[in-house]
């Protein structure tokens, strides 16, 4: 169940909720993905993880504990999905055409790749959105942040969208802080 | 631990009633079997307040500050047990649940057990959330209105000091 302490320590540690009903419309962020098309993978029965953190969410979230690096307090919401394939060929080959074709998408949206990783059937991409609308000293200022990992041993598809302004330099940070597949390699942590 | 505190000191109280209502024909729908009902509580605007008082009298000064601050003004629980269980029980689905309007904050269905958090924005803040869990012999639906948002913020503070533990030690990293 280590996946579901995850989620449930991630949506727990993430924290609170909506305010105005302008901030909701969080799918009209530039650095919005729909991932549902992996959500689908699951099937009406299949394993999933399914973790939703909108606006208001993430504002009690600021309230209520210390964000002492700021790296929440651009943050707009965190969606993820982590959904087993049962180590079924078809379903994981239509994972793999469904993670080409976000890349695909990504790539062509003006998300730049930072991470990619082919190890041992493990698949891991990270893609970030450039931000800080070019003011000084903002180069290092995305604006939202996709995951996706494709785990060959495990069988799963792992999709995170990070929506908001954050701080390259505390990624790190907030790997640590959210604790899922993919963003361990941005903390430098060699486990 | 305060809900369970809550449920036992209102079952002192003697006060059962049937609990949420109304999802309980979805429930059977989706998850494919029939529903037993083995408990049910429901508190209500003056109830709620009183179980919530005494509460914050046993409680230590941390829990009983929480308490208070959460302004309890409806606890609904609901235990069924599951008869008849059919071989694929479906993910459970907001939309088919009655749910429309609230938001899903976690879903989960991992080897056969399911967890359901949905939350309904009102006046900025966290006001109403349901929680469903369903472990393949048992049904729990918890549904709780009041300012919720410091026992949100308890959790996060409990969840990242867990999750800060873990991580120096350089344990249960998810794979």
């Amino acid at each position: 169940m280590n996946k579901t302490l995850a989620a449930v320590a991630l949506a727990l540690a993430l924290g609170p909720f909506p305010a105005r009903a302008a901030e909701q419309d969080i799918t009209r962020h530039p650095a919005y993905v729909d991932g549902s098309a992996i959500l689908e993978l699951a099937g009406e029965d299949g394993d999933i993880v399914e973790v939703s953190i909108g606006p208001g969410l993430m504002g009690a979230m600021r309230a209520g504990v210390d964000d002492a690096t700021g790296l929440l307090s651009g943050l707009r919401g965190i969606y993820a999905y982590v959904v087993n394939l049962d180590h079924d060929a078809a379903r994981e080959a239509g994972a793999r055409r469904k993670v080409k074709s976000l890349e695909q998408q990504l790539s062509a949206t003006g998300w730049e790749r930072i991470v990619r990783v082919r190890e041992e059937g493990d698949h891991v991409n990270v893609f970030t959105r450039p931000g800080g609308d070019g003011r000084p000293g903002s180069a290092q200022i995305v604006s939202g942040l996709v995951v996706l990992v494709l785990e060959g041993d495990e069988s799963q598809v792992v999709f995170v969208n990070i929506i908001g302004d954050m701080d390259m330099a505390k990624l790190g940070a907030l790997a640590d802080t959210v604790n899922l597949p993919g963003l361990r390699d941005l903390s430098g942590d060699d486990e | 631990m305060a809900w369970l505190a809550t449920i036992g000191v209102s079952a002192g109280c003697g006060l059962f009633h049937r609990g949420p209502s109304g999802m309980e024909g979805a429930l059977e729908r989706q998850l494919d079997c029939d529903l037993n009902r083995q408990f049910g509580l429901e508190l209500g605007s003056v109830t709620a307040p009183i179980a919530s008082g005494i509460l914050r009298a046993a409680a230590d000064d941390e829990h009983g500050s929480l308490v208070e601050q959460l302004h309890l003004r409806h606890v609904g629980v609901a235990v069924f047990e599951v008869r008849e269980p059919g071989d694929k029980p479906a993910r459970l689905d907001p939309r088919k649940l009655g749910l429309e309007g609230w938001e899903t904050v976690l879903r989960v269905k991992d080897d056969g057990d399911q967890v359901l958090l949905m939350s309904r924005p009102e006046r900025g803040g966290i006001r109403e959330a349901v929680l469903v869990s369903y472990d393949g012999e048992e049904v729990v639906v918890v549904r709780v209105k009041g300012q919720l948002d410091g026992l949100i913020q308890a959790a996060a503070a409990a969840a990242r000091d867990d999750a800060g533990r873990r991580i120096g030690t350089g344990q249960d990293r998810v794979r």
